[in-house]
Order: C-alpha cells, then sequence, then structure tokens
C-alpha cells in the first residue's frame, strides 16, 4: 500500500476570474511540480481560495486555462476532477460515521466492500484514528475531526490535495502539532498538496515553495528560506515574518546603491547590539536608537524602538544575548551587516 | 416581591393554560357517557358512542375521505414544499422576498376567501365535488408549512458539506440524495406529519368545494347542526388522541435535528 500515491502537476497559464467588475485573480501563472508542498499565502481577498475552488471547479476561469498533470479540467465538473480537498470546517457530514465519511468517496466511486474496508483501514491507521470507525463527528475534538477530514480527502488516493486554511480553527499549540502530523503524511503519500493559508507561520514549516498573494496577483514564488531571506517586496518582506524596511538614503554610510533603489529590509534578529569593544568595518550600518516599548515574549524579548528619522524599529533578542537589561527611553546603537539586509525592488 | 411576582405568574400561567386546554379535555370525559345527551360531568360510564361511532357508515366513509385525503395532499404539499424551499435557499434573485411572501400567502389569507376563491375557480372547471380537486386545494393549503419547516433546517445548513461531497466524487443530485436530504429529513418528516394534520382537520374549504364528499370535520359540523349526540365527543376524542400523538411524534422528530 505504500507509497503507491504520485502527485500530479498542476500548471495554470494566464488564469483570472472576475466577479462582476472586481478582479480576484489575474495574470495567475504557475506550475506546480508532481508531489511538491506548495502554499498560497495571502491575506483575506489575496484571491489565494479563488484559486484553489479554480482547481475543484467550484468556480470557473474567465480566461487562461489549468491542467492537472497533462489534462485540461476546464470540461470536468467537480467530482470527475479527481482531487482531494480538506476545508477550514472540517465539513464531515454530520449524519455518517467516521467510517461512512472515510468511505464516501470509496462509495462515489462505486468500489466493492472489501476493497472499501481496507481502504478506510488505511487511512484512519494512517491519521492515528483506527479505532473511531463507529463514533459520530460531533463527538470527535477538532484536532480528531481535522484528521478525519484528511483521511476522507486522501483514501480514495488523489493525485492532487486541496487543503484550505484545515488549522484556521484550532489552537496554537494544536496547530503547530498538526503542521508536523501533515508533513508525516506528505512524506508518507506523496500527492502534490496545495496548501492556502494566511499564517506565514504554516507556510515556512509546511512548504517546498511558497506563492505569496496579493490582490489577485502572485507577488513572489520561492522556496521558504529564499522567501525569508530574499523578500522581494516591502508587502512580502513584511507579510513574511516581522521586518525593519529603511529607507536606503536615510543610512548615511558607504552604502553603495546602484539601482536607485530605495529600500532595504532587514529582520530583527539581524540586528546587534554595539558592545564596548566593538570593532567597526565598512560592511556595517550603525543605528542609534531610543526604546520605545518592551514586549517579553517569554524566549525571546522584543524591543520596539524609534530611530533619529522617528522611524520605528524592531529588535529581538534571546534572553541569552543580553548582558544587562534595558528600560524604555534607554538610547541604544545596533548595527547589522549590509549582506545581512535585503534590498527591496521598486 | 419579585417572589410574590413569580407565584402571580404561576397563577396566571396556569389559568391560561387551563383555558387553552379544558375545552379540548372536557370531550373526553363527555365521550363516555351512557346517556343519550352531552352531559357534564358525566353520571354513567359505557363505550355504546364509540361503538357507534365504528358501526356508523356515515363517520367511517367520512373519516376514510378524511385520511386519505390528508395523506395525498400532505404527500403533494411536502414535496413540492421542501422543493421549493432548497431552490429559495441556493438562489439570490430580484424579487425573491416577494415570492416567498407569495408563496406563504395561504398562511396570511384568511381561509374563508380562500374557500371562496376556490370555489368560483373551481365551478368554472365543473371541479366541485371532485375528489383530486380537494386534494390539490388541501395540498395548496398546507404547502406553506413545509416551505417554513423545511427552509428553517436549511437556514443552519453548511453548504460546503455539498462542496465536499461533490469534490469527493458526488454527481450534483448523489450529493443531495446523500448529504442534504438526510440532513433536512427530519424536517421533512414533520413537515408531512404537521401538514396532514392540517388537512385532517380543514373543514372551511371542503364546505366549499367537496359538495357531497363528506370529509370527518364535515361529518361532525353537520351533526353538530342537526343532531347534538355524543357521538360526536367520541369522535372528537379519538381526534385530540391521534393528533395529539401526532404532533408529540413531529416534535420530537424535529428536535432530533438539533443534535447535529
Amino acid at each position: 500500500m505504500k507509497n503507491t500515491m504520485y502527485g500530479d502537476s498542476v500548471t495554470f497559464t494566464n488564469v483570472e476570474k472576475k466577479y462582476n467588475e472586481t478582479i480576484a485573480v489575474s495574470n495567475f501563472n504557475l506550475k506546480i511540480k508532481e508531489s511538491e508542498f506548495i502554499t498560497i499565502l495571502g491575506p483575506s481577498g489575496s484571491g489565494k481560495t479563488t484559486v484553489l475552488n479554480m482547481i475543484a471547479g467550484f468556480i470557473t476561469q474567465n480566461a487562461g486555462s489549468i491542467q492537472i498533470g497533462k489534462t485540461s479540467i476546464h470540461d470536468l465538473p467537480t467530482e470527475k476532477r479527481n482531487v482531494g480537498m480538506v476545508f477550514q470546517n472540517y465539513s464531515l457530514f454530520p449524519h455518517m460515521n467516521i467510517f461512512d465519511n472515510v468511505a464516501f468517496p470509496l462509495k462515489m466511486r462505486k468500489l466493492n466492500k472489501n476493497q472499501i474496508n481496507n481502504e478506510v483501514k488505511y487511512a484512519l491507521d494512517l491519521v492515528g484514528l483506527k479505532d473511531y470507525g463507529l463514533r459520530m463527528p460531533n463527538e470527535l475534538s477538532g484536532g480528531q475531526r481535522q484528521r478525519v477530514a484528511f483521511a476522507r480527502a486522501i483514501v480514495f488516493k488523489p493525485k492532487v490535495l486541496l487543503m484550505d486554511e484545515p488549522l484556521g480553527a484550532l489552537d496554537l499549540k494544536l496547530r503547530e502539532k498538526m503542521q508536523i502530523e501533515i508533513k508525516n503524511y506528505h512524506e508518507e503519500i506523496k500527492c502534490t498538496i496545495i496548501y492556502v493559508t494566511h499564517d506565514q507561520g504554516e507556510a515556512l514549516t509546511l512548504s517546498d515553495r511558497i506563492v505569496i498573494m496579493d490582490q489577485g496577483k502572485i507577488i513572489q514564488i520561492d522556496n521558504p528560506k529564499n522567501i525569508y531571506d530574499n523578500p522581494i517586496s516591502k508587502f512580502a518582506a513584511n507579510f513574511i515574518g516581522e521586518t525593519n524596511i529603511l529607507n536606503i538614503e536615510d543610512l548615511k554610510s558607504n552604502f553603495q546603491n546602484i539601482n536607485n533603489d530605495k529600500f532595504i529590509s532587514i529582520r530583527p534578529e539581524k540586528l546587534k547590539i554595539i558592545s564596548n569593544n566593538h570593532i567597526k568595518n565598512e560592511n556595517q550600518v550603525i543605528l542609534k536608537l531610543i526604546i520605545n516599548q518592551i514586549v517579553f515574549l517569554g524566549d525571546v524579548i522584543k524591543y520596539i524602538c524609534f530611530d533619529e528619522n522617528q522611524n520605528e524599529i524592531i529588535l529581538k533578542k534571546t534572553r541569552t544575548e543580553i548582558e544587562n537589561d534595558f528600560n524604555i527611553g534607554d538610547k541604544i546603537q545596533v548595527y547589522f551587516n549590509i549582506n545581512d539586509g535585503t534590498i527591496l525592488k521598486n | 416581591m419579585t417572589k410574590i411576582l413569580n407565584f402571580l405568574f404561576k397563577i396566571y400561567f396556569w389559568i391560561v393554560i387551563l383555558f387553552l386546554l379544558l375545552p379540548l379535555v372536557i370531550v373526553i370525559p363527555i365521550s363516555f357517557v351512557n346517556s343519550k345527551y352531552l352531559q357534564f360531568p358525566p353520571t354513567d360510564f359505557s363505550l355504546r358512542w364509540y361503538v357507534n361511532y365504528l358501526d356508523d357508515p356515515h363517520f367511517l366513509t367520512s373519516t376514510l375521505n378524511s385520511l386519505y385525503l390528508g395523506f395525498s395532499s400532505s404527500i403533494i404539499a411536502t414535496i413540492i414544499g421542501t422543493m421549493a424551499a432548497i431552490g429559495l435557499s441556493k438562489t439570490n434573485f430580484f424579487g425573491k422576498k416577494f415570492l416567498m411572501g407569495l408563496l406563504l400567502s395561504p398562511l396570511i389569507f384568511p381561509v374563508i376567501i380562500l374557500g371562496l376563491g376556490l370555489y368560483i375557480f373551481l365551478s368554472s372547471f365543473n371541479l366541485i365535488e371532485n375528489f383530486y380537486a380537494l386534494i390539490i386545494a388541501h395540498a395548496a393549503l398546507i404547502m406553506p408549512f413545509s416551505l417554513i419547516i423545511v427552509s428553517t433546517s436549511l437556514i443552519n445548513f453548511d453548504t460546503t458539506l455539498e462542496r465536499a461531497a461533490r469534490v469527493l466524487g458526488a454527481s450534483p443530485f448523489k450529493a443531495f440524495w446523500f448529504v442534504t436530504l438526510p440532513y433536512i429529513k427530519p424536517a421533512v418528516i414533520s413537515s408531512a406529519i404537521f401538514s396532514f394534520f392540517i388537512s385532517f382537520d380543514e373543514l372551511v374549504i371542503a364546505l366549499f368545494i367537496s359538495g357531497k364528499i363528506w370529509t370527518l370535520p364535515q361529518r361532525i359540523w353537520q351533526d353538530l347542526r342537526y343532531e347534538i349526540d355524543p357521538t360526536i365527543a367520541a369522535v372528537g376524542s379519538v381526534l385530540i388522541i391521534i393528533t395529539f400523538a401526532g404532533i408529540l411524534f413531529g416534535t420530537l422528530i424535529q428536535k432530533k435535528q438539533e443534535k447535529y
């Protein structure tokens, strides 16, 4: 049974979707590789769910084409597209027990009883709920329901699995646990997963690649590390993690600005506090800050400061890094290496 | 102070309940009298008026007529009302509220006006004293109940459930059959029960258009006008018990839906 599943590629070519005159998705080009875990990340209204609904066939694009593998899905009704889907509110059928919920896709495909029993057992085993077949959905916790929804979505071995903010309804602890589980499931079943979320942490943890969307357009596509280290625009930098965006002209340093770009992004953890025995070199930029607010986060302390130009600068330090505590109003000097910053394209 | 108020409200509550229920309940002891007249309180008990009811071919025929009429019209009304409720819940269009009001209008208009309208309308097609016309007329009268009950249950229906069924491989019809229909089933069944009893008890429209096809309420009405005899109390008692049991059953089924 193991490794019998492989994902299909999903290709978008110039896809556009309008609702009346509002453009939900435009100029959408994306090639999702076979068995890839891709996350579409964006704020609400960015069009990310629209993309998912177009793959599922709940809505039809106004222009462009979508292919699963080599097949154009334009003329296929939803039930013939053979994709699995996990919904935000689980959407388990309330009148069916867990076994019947998971068996539903198999019954629709007219498998015989024996096959159904085997496949359902495999799927429930995968999500660690093999003894729950006779329970009703309302007897399970949120995390268990989500696992059932996952089992139901993959039981018929779809080549493509869609997940629409599947962890949105769970609390933080459980969310983190489920992220790891989902990653493990993906290792096991190898289908292509298209995962929609507005949670950047989830996107960074889970994905092979992240697609950042805003206002119906793709802003950036890259792997999590590159997305975090090299955001392409102000929006991308702000949306993934926290960042400080500085105006290059304000940095009165020997900074060589070749392309006349205006802004540089520097992550809070890359700012270092200048100690007494600090040796300056020319690749460093120094900022003089006044601490305006201190946020205690447990393992990390966040300092919200102002620089000389009244820009807000955020500084994050693990507690072991700080030799002595700072107070609000303290003046401190920090520096960063120019290589640690990312120049944002205009 | 509040204690006294609470006490007064309790008394008020029970007075209202008694006022509503007593006229119903009083029929039951009267049906067991031994005398030839409606008598309260009864002095002598017997089952003779029940025997009389079952022996009277007029009463039996009209009871069967009413049962047949109730079943037929409630099945028709439930199917049409359910379909209308589903259709209306899925679409949004200009004039939807107006259409809904139109569909519910038999509930709002006085039945006597409906009866008169039906009488004029049906007599122009020569359909007075036609049992099928009576069934259709009753179906039209009770359809709004199905529409309201099923619509209400659909308000809480999560349409992503249907989407989930579709994406998992169900055709639109199968998604409806396996997911939507089981969800609204308690509402559909209870609306069928309620509408059956509305038709079963209905007098005014039957008086206007049924001619010599006697329904049970018509027979009771007729008997009350010409001879007052305790058979009516026996019939009434049977009606009360059956209606009470039916409505209780319908309510219990509706309760079941709240579980989800």
